[in-house]
């Protein structure tokens, strides 16, 4: 049995967060949130350099070495430092091409990736891929606004797009989340690459893997950030965090959070190892980590006060993000379909 | 992919003493019918027979008291081995110990560390071969979470004391040969300062035991009457007003892993299966949007909860000790399996208000009237909350407000 992180990545996991403390502050995020800049180019710069960008990609393909598990530690600190950087889409485009795309195609993309020149979106998309060429329209595509090339998914494709041609329309939305620059997409006819069917399989569950391991990340934020205030704000002559319905609460979102972390490393474990139960790992990860970092963001705010609704306070970036990371793979319900429809297989 | 990578599956050693307790379990059980009641009664003759036969088996063979020094009767072996035997016994068909439960798990740990090696040589073999049967006499009709302000009073006399007061809620101790029990020793000074713990012999003259039915029918729990029993100071625990360290060891080896993996009763494939059969109006209930909800939710926790106990086990199998956080699988289990059992009695309709020996609903309903007794037991709810708080979490200790008052200035 070893159900745990290796020392070694405990190891990252504790560099991780020095590195997002001293890289990615809270005038990092707030440039973005107060529209200065569209994403953090710089701590984007500072993550490549650190090869951060190649974790978990073989070094004979340029990449650092290293497993799943560490570019899920990755998603964790991001998630943690409500980094506003493409990682899990870049992430997921890289291991799906590492892991699915051919010779040709693994050439042609993870070097820049790797490089950090290249960022990735991935979504799905309603439309037709034919004839190497896809035309459809991507409603939401995560980091889509800044992003190079998407891996789009039709019912029965998936497929890279390069969406710097002249077939590739992009208009941002208005994100409930304005630390993520995601756009719609609308192609016609744009030149299409197909991966093999067996991706189109893989990429929802890694999608949800990931993305777990980012809403964990934010959920302990809200955790600490939630505990140091009822530390330290008093009401009737007492620190709040001493009233028992405070204490109870925090210990609802703790007890949330533990049972999301065991459901990520459960689901990260099961794509590494291809597991039968695969499926049904990677939906628990989804809707454990949506429910733990929705309710957290939503209770923490609560404890914090009138000044937990202030534009100037966090609380509302962490409530804005959950949500966002709630919604971009489906909503929960949509998961625990898939939860209730795998555990019917398993129990004939 | 580093070689430290996570994997649920046994080291070779582990695997080998997996197969060693699988085929050990095997060849045992041949003697036994395989027949098991629903929960156990050991009220039941057959029921308690059954028990001790299997408990003395398992000592014989090594297997009692797994991570138990040899020297006792203990298997001398690793905490994660008893992890494995126990995961091995429960898919098995073997017969229920239950009664033995707080003997092993509460009163073995606690007279290991605050008995005399003569005491440990006497009474932990009886008790490991299920010989012996502990009780732990804590609660009282005053206090249960509040349990640093028993009233039993101990009095000096001699090299004896002299106990009176009452105990309830006791498990077992209509069976018990022995018990734990914390006393007040000292009322001058407060609660927490004036307690001393002893072991008892539960035949001593002045023990009365009378059985309390449960809510369920069964009777698993007592009231204990104490008047004038002499108990020699040699069956001391820790020092004298020193007896809420002992129960704290006592309460600690209650909780670790408490509810993680272990509990028996409904499960997940229970409520499909259920659900499967059920109707809402005419489609089966397992169609239903709002009923597959519910079970991806339950799922959801049930499974959080076991895989936090593999996250447990990793820590015991490097050596380290699980820490508070893991007593979140037994807060949860409780009020989940209540929810669920309710659930499904919900589902079932009007027919479910019959709950006769023969009904359809019988066994459901068992489960959900025993559900309640979950969510107190070893620590009420609200209680695991505070605990998980305040040593997880770090929050302030509870407002204690009786904290420097002399215990008899109280009341
Ligand atoms: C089946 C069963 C078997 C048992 N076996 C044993 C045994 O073998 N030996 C033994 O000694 N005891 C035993 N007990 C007793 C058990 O330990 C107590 O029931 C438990 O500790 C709660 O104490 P209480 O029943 O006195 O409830 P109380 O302490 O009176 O609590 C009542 C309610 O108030 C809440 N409450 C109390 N204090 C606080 C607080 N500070 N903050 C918030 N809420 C609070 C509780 O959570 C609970 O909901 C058993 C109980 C059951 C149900």
């Amino acid at each position: 049995m070893n159900f745990e992180l290796s020392p070694e990545q405990e190891m990252l996991r504790e560099m991780l967060q020095r590195f997002m403390t001293e890289k990615c502050g809270r005038d990092v995020v707030r440039a973005i949130v107060d529209g200065q800049d569209e994403w953090a180019a710089e701590l984007w710069n500072a993550m490549q350099q650190l090869g951060l960008l190649g974790i978990g990609i073989d070094e004979i393909l340029g990449g650092t070495g290293g497993c799943l598990m560490e570019v899920c530690l990755v998603a964790e600190a991001l998630g943690h430092g409500l980094a506003p950087v493409p990682f899990v889409p870049t992430a997921l485009v890289s291991q799906i091409i590492a892991r699915f795309g051919n010779e040709h195609q693994r050439e042609r993309l993870l070097p820049g990736i790797i490089a950090g020149g290249v960022r990735t979106t991935i979504a799905a998309i309603d439309g037709q891929f034919a004839d190497g060429t896809i035309s459809g329209t991507a409603p939401i595509a995560l980091d889509g606004a800044i992003a190079d090339i998407a891996l789009l998914a039709t019912n029965t494709h998936l497929v890279i797009v390069p969406l710097d041609g002249p077939h590739v329309t992009r208009t941002p939305i208005g994100s409930v989340d304005r630390t993520r620059s995601i756009a719609r997409l609308s192609l016609a006819a744009a030149p299409a690459d197909a991966l093999p069917d067996a991706a189109l399989d893989w990429w929802q569950d890694a999608a949800a893997v990931l993305s777990g391991f980012e809403q964990l990340g934010g959920t302990e934020r809200v955790i600490a950030m939630t505990r140091t205030h009822v530390l330290e704000r008093r009401s009737f002559g007492r620190a709040i965090g001493s009233y028992q319905a405070v204490k109870h609460r925090l210990v609802d979102m703790h007890i949330k959070a533990l049972i999301a972390r065991a459901h990520a490393y459960h689901g990260a474990w099961a794509l590494m190892t291809d597991a039968p139960e695969r499926r049904l790992a990677a939906a628990g990860a989804r809707v454990a980590a949506s429910e733990a970092y929705r309710f957290s963001a939503r209770e923490g705010l609560q404890l914090h006060g009138a000044m937990g609704t202030s534009w100037e306070h966090d609380a509302h970036l962490h409530l804005r993000r959950a949500e966002m990371l709630g919604l971009v793979w489906g909503g929960s319900r949509i998961w625990k379909e898939r939860v209730v429809v795998q555990l019917e297989q398993a129990h004939v | 992919m580093s070689e430290a990578m996570m994997d649920f599956n046994d080291s070779p050693e582990q695997a080998n003493y997996r197969m060693q307790c699988r085929s050990w379990l095997a060849e045992a059980l041949t003697d036994f019918d395989g027949r098991r009641p629903h929960f156990p009664d050991f009220d039941v003759p057959e029921v308690m027979a059954a028990a001790r036969a299997w408990q003395s088996r398992k000592a014989a063979a090594g297997y009692a008291a797994i991570s138990s020094p040899r020297g006792y009767g203990g298997g001398g072996g690793s905490r994660i081995e008893q992890e494995i035997f126990d995961q091995e016994e429960r898919a098995s068909p073997a017969p229920f110990t239950d009664v033995f439960d707080i003997g092993l798990g509460m009163a073995l740990p606690t007279m290991a560390a605050f008995a005399t090696p003569e005491q440990k040589s006497a009474l932990l073999p009886p008790l490991i071969a299920g010989r012996d049967i502990w009780c732990q006499l804590f609660s009282e009709p005053s206090c249960g979470s509040d349990l640093a302000a028993v009233r039993t009073r101990a009095i000096r006399d001699g090299t004896d004391w002299i106990l009176d007061g009452q105990k309830i809620w006791t498990s077992y101790a209509q069976h018990a040969d022995y018990g734990l029990i914390l006393t007040r020793s000292n009322p001058d000074v407060p609660k927490h300062k004036g307690l001393t713990c002893f072991f008892i012999d539960m035949r001593a003259p002045g023990v009365e035991v009378r059985p309390i039915v449960q809510m369920a029918g069964i009777a698993e729990y007592n009231e204990v009457f104490f008047t004038g029993v002499r108990v020699p100071d040699a069956q001391r625990l820790g020092e004298v007003d020193g007896g809420w360290s002992v129960a704290l060891s006592t309460l600690m080896h209650e909780r670790t892993l408490g509810g993680a993996g272990k509990v028996r009763g409904l499960t997940i494939a229970d409520i499909i299966e259920g659900a499967r059969k059920l109707q809402i109006g005419d489609v089966p209930a397992l169609a239903d949007g709002a009923v597959r909800e519910r079970i991806a939710d339950w799922w959801i926790d049930m499974e959080g909860i076991r895989l936090n106990y593999y996250r447990a086990l990793t820590l015991l199998t490097r050596g380290e000790t699980p820490g508070p956080e893991f007593s979140a699988g037994k807060l949860m289990s409780g009020r989940q399996v209540q929810e669920m059992a309710a659930f499904m009695l919900d589902l079932s309709g009007p027919s479910a208000i019959d709950i006769g020996d023969d009904s359809d609903s019988a066994g459901l309903a068992m489960e959900w009237l025993m559900a309640a007794r979950r969510r107190l037991a070893g620590g009420a709810d609200e209680i695991m909350k505070n605990i998980l708080a305040e040593r997880v979490l770090g929050l302030p200790v509870e407002p204690r407000l009786d904290k420097d008052i002399p215990f008899r200035d109280l009341f």
